[in-house]
């Protein structure tokens, strides 16, 4: 196989497939207009810093503070709106009304600001951050400033608050003094406590006593109710047999009257009575009935007495619930536990009251010997612990946010052109019965395929060297472009046609072939530096990602526009890309031949 | 067209198979085609020409046997003299005519002007010269159908293989593609042609291989081959009112041989060996019957017959 005749195969077949490519309008202006497009949107969204005129709102609750931070917010290019509420400001700045919401809370010398941001707008609330952190920085040298004033004028009134605190000292060393005596009074009346403890055992026996009179009493005064129940049992059988007697006789109420004579009466009555039995009855009667008043006397005093023995008896299991040597175990115990509390917190608080005074005096001294001035000249550092400065590299000075995102836009562009480009030629030529005839030509399927991955390389260079150029002529980016660029682009171009080529060799349909080319390019987009930042993610999955086309592409792109090194300054870029190369083109040879 | 020498068979093919997942597509094909001859190759649907066609360019690898284009097996550096059309329209629908052109012939290392003076006398003889800037896929069927032709002619091959080059095509188109085919065989190039269209062929082939289930069940001129099937002639007869019965029965009274009698509608179509008896006689028939003939029709059976036979 001669080289020209090879040649002029590959030339051919490559501008077969630009024709194909071209074929209809609206696809040939897809392809010019659309990364044409898409560089002025990006160019037209990062070409300035300049946030001059947008809008901050803020929420001021520290009086008399609005002037100074409208006037920072001024200052710095920036336009203020207020509000009363913290709520209205957040929501309008969710709203994209205000470019962010300042909420100023606390006062002069303890003010807290708190800054809200809508990072669902990354980039701008990224721009936004970094303008309104001046104003903090401009409104922290004027707190700085505020502070060393304050710091002057309190310095005079300092010694006579010293000399006051001495006063207080002193006073605090009588007022221990006094407490100590109080701690004495109460070790006296723990003293006079232990004493009564003695007598206790005392108390207990004649407790004891009480107890058993008690009860002996209570079984005597049982015993003689008995004796009553059983008279009044009698008494009243007796009543009873009386009363019967009367109605048997048709005594009625006949004699009658001698319940209230005297038993001479009632003798006399009787002998005179015509029915003198009656008068018995009526005797017998009286008698029973007397006595069975006697016998309610005496129960009823019974009844009295054991009422009293009840009383004396809850007293005592009053006594009993709580025995006295335990109450009076556990007040003593207490009042020993507060007198140890009460010397211990005392022997502690002069402890500390002694070692504040040596220290406060200390102080005092050092304080009286310290020159102010210095004091003064190291507030900045009392306020700013930690003194930051954010450098740029030299080369990043004066470049903007779409300088340094320029290389990975370009690589966007190269690998989703790349790859779509080469997926369709392979649909393209899967589904033309055109296939037929280049396979019985007297050629290899592979160099045509080749063929097309050259032009598929060079599309894809070609559309990202406009962009570069229309970067640089009307957005005026600050990158370094050398020709030696343009080979590497052809070389970066060529790899994601291949891919892409694999994709349409593997995939069972056109519709199939695009998805997965579309979802390829945005998965290298997603996984690589210029959307997740590598370093978040697992070390082992950082690494991995890092040698993706794309992210190669990215770092060796950036090396080169930014920091203008030359391609072999990345050896391990330039290495991995070329076995990417290596490795599509044997894959190609040998899934196209079989 | 250069000139061209009757030498030995163009293409020899011997003992050739292929099989496709253990099925067996060719078995053992073997024929030749003589120089600057037109091969037919007729099959029914599935008998595997395609798929020897397929095997003679180089495109299937066989499983055994061979395949010689001029005594040498068909390696790409064959592929100069071997010209194919696939049954379908086999180039770039979405790119224009002259594209195609430029296209194809680089492929075929074909110096420039030289490739330039070829597709225009192509074009011309197809009658698509003045398509050169229409987009290919918007020539109409039988345009697709001749500038196929065109580009399989571009290399100037010795051989041409066509796979059903007229297939979907009106009359009046297939008689064009005929027209070319036997206007380009005229220049000394060997012609292949798969075609399902037998009376075409009939007319057109020098021989004939009757392909069925991967197996050549005859290679011959196409009149031998209706003589070695067919002794008998077909009739075809319509009348009014039609009593097919009755004429067959007058048919026998008159020891008229008939056989594989077949009403279709009003016609009655039956096989005889001596049609001269049935024009002697049929009159006769007919006028004692009261049957009014409206149409006559007798041929010997073409190769149609034959495959159904075959089959």
């Amino acid at each position: 196989m001669n080289l020209p005749p090879t040649l002029q195969v590959i030339l051919a077949a490559a501008k077969k497939d630009v024709n194909r490519l071209f074929s209809s309008q609206f696809s040939a202006g897809l392809l010019i207009a659309g990364p044409l497009l898409l560089i002025g949107l990006v160019g037209f969204a990062f070409q300035s810093n300049n946030l001059t005129d947008v809008t901050v709102g803020i929420h001021n609750e520290i009086d008399g503070f609005d002037n100074t931070i409208q006037s920072l917010i001024q200052q710095n290019g920036f336009n203020a709106t207020f509000y009363d509420d913290q709520t209205p400001c957040i929501d309008e700045n969710k709203q994209g009304i205000t470019a962010a919401c300042l909420s100023l809370t606390g006062n002069q010398s303890n003010l807290q600001a708190d800054v809200y941001l809508d990072f669902s707008r990354s980039q701008f609330a990224a721009a936004v951050l970094g303008e309104v952190k001046t104003v903090f920085d401009d409104l922290q040298r004027r707190k700085l400033s505020e502070f060393a004033d304050e710091l002057q004028s309190n310095a005079a009134d300092l010694d006579v608050q010293l000399t006051t605190f001495q006063d207080e000292l002193a006073s605090t060393e009588t007022a221990i003094t006094d407490m100590q005596d109080t701690v004495n009074n109460v070790n006296t009346s723990l003293q006079s406590a232990n004493k009564s403890l003695g007598s206790i055992p005392e108390i207990q026996r004649r407790l004891n006593n009480i107890d058993n009179q008690l009860n002996e009493t209570e079984q005597y005064l049982t015993q003689i109710d008995g004796s009553v129940q059983d008279n009044q049992d009698a008494v009243e059988t007796q009543q009873e047999r009386a009363t019967t007697l009367l109605d048997q006789r048709g005594c009625g109420d006949s004699y009658a009257e001698i319940e209230s004579l005297t038993d001479d009466e009632i003798a006399a009555t009787l002998n005179t009575a015509d029915q003198p039995t009656c008068v018995l009855v009526w005797n017998y009667k009286r008698y029973f009935d007397e006595r069975a008043a006697t016998l309610d006397d005496i129960e009823a005093g019974i009844s009295l007495q054991q009422d009293k023995i009840n009383t004396y008896q809850n007293q005592r299991e009053n006594i009993s619930e709580q025995p006295l040597t335990a109450l009076i175990g556990d007040e003593v115990q207490q009042a020993r536990q507060r007198q140890r509390r009460i010397q211990g917190n005392l022997s502690q608080g002069l402890q500390r009251l002694q070692s504040g005074l040596d220290e406060s005096s200390d102080q005092l001294t050092s304080l009286r010997n310290a020159d102010l001035l210095d004091t003064l000249q190291g507030a900045d550092n009392a306020v700013n612990p930690v003194n930051v400065n954010v450098n740029r590299h030299d080369e990043l000075q004066n470049l903007t946010i779409l300088d340094i995102l320029f290389p990975g836009i370009l690589t966007t562009l190269a690998s989703f052109v790349g790859i779509l480009v080469g997926s369709v030629l392979v649909m393209k030529e899967r589904v033309s019965n055109a296939g037929f005839r280049n396979a019985i030509s007297p050629f290899p399927t592979s160099l045509l395929q080749f063929s097309s991955t050259i032009t598929g390389g060079m599309i894809s260079a070609i559309q990202v060297i406009v962009v570069l150029l229309v970067g640089i002529t009307v957005f005026g980016l600050e990158t370094v472009f050398t020709v030696s660029i343009i080979p590497f682009l052809i070389f970066t171009g060529i790899i994601y046609t291949i891919l892409g080529q694999i994709i349409g060799r593997l995939a069972p349909n056109q519709e199939v072939s695009a998805l997965l080319s579309i979802i390829t390019a945005v998965l290298f987009l997603l996984f690589s530096n210029l959307i997740t930042p590598l370093e978040k993610l697992h070390p082992v999955l950082g690494d991995i990602f890092a040698f993706t086309p794309f992210n190669l592409t990215m770092e060796s792109l950036r090396r080169q526009l930014i920091f203008g090194e030359g391609i072999l300054a990345t050896p391990t870029t330039s290495v991995s890309l070329a076995a990417y190369l290596a490795l599509g083109i044997t894959f190609l040879i040998y899934y196209v031949e079989d | 067209m250069g000139e061209r020498f009757h030498t030995d068979a163009a293409v020899q093919v011997q003992r050739l198979r292929k099989s496709f997942n253990d099925k067996n597509i060719l078995k053992n094909i073997s024929f030749q085609v003589g120089s600057s001859n037109v091969h037919g190759l007729v099959g029914l649907s599935g008998a595997g020409k395609t798929t020897l066609l397929n095997c003679l360019v180089g495109y299937y690898d066989s499983d055994g046997g061979t395949v010689l284009i001029h005594g040498e097996e068909p390696k790409r550096d064959i592929a100069h003299k071997v010209g194919f059309t696939t049954q379908e329209s086999c180039f770039y629908a979405d790119i224009t005519v002259k594209d195609n052109v430029k296209y194809f012939g680089n492929l075929y290392s074909l110096p420039h002007e030289q490739m330039l003076r070829r597709a225009h006398t192509l074009l011309q003889l197809t009658g698509l010269q003045d398509t050169k800037d229409v987009r290919a896929g918007n020539l109409s069927g039988g345009m697709q159908r001749r500038f196929d032709l065109v580009l399989s002619l571009l290399h100037d091959p010795d051989i041409l293989i066509l796979d059903e080059p007229a297939s979907g095509l009106d009359p009046k188109r297939r008689h064009t593609i005929w027209n070319l085919v036997r206007r380009v065989n005229n220049t000394g190039v060997t012609t292949i042609i798969s075609s399902h269209l037998l009376h075409d062929l009939e007319e057109i082939c020098d021989e004939i291989s009757l392909l069925h289930k991967g197996t050549i069940v005859n290679t011959d001129t196409p009149q031998r081959l209706r003589d070695l099937f067919s002794h008998h002639f077909r009739l075809d007869l319509r009348t009014t009112p039609g009593q097919h019965s009755a004429i067959l029965d007058a048919m026998q009274d008159r020891d008229i041989a008939v056989s594989n009698p077949q009403r279709t509608n009003a016609t009655l179509r039956v096989e005889i060996d001596h049609p001269e008896t049935v024009v002697k006689h049929l009159g006769a028939i007919l006028d004692d019957l009261n049957e009014t003939l409206l149409d006559i029709n007798i041929e010997k059976p073409g190769l149609e017959s034959l495959l159904e036979k075959v089959s």
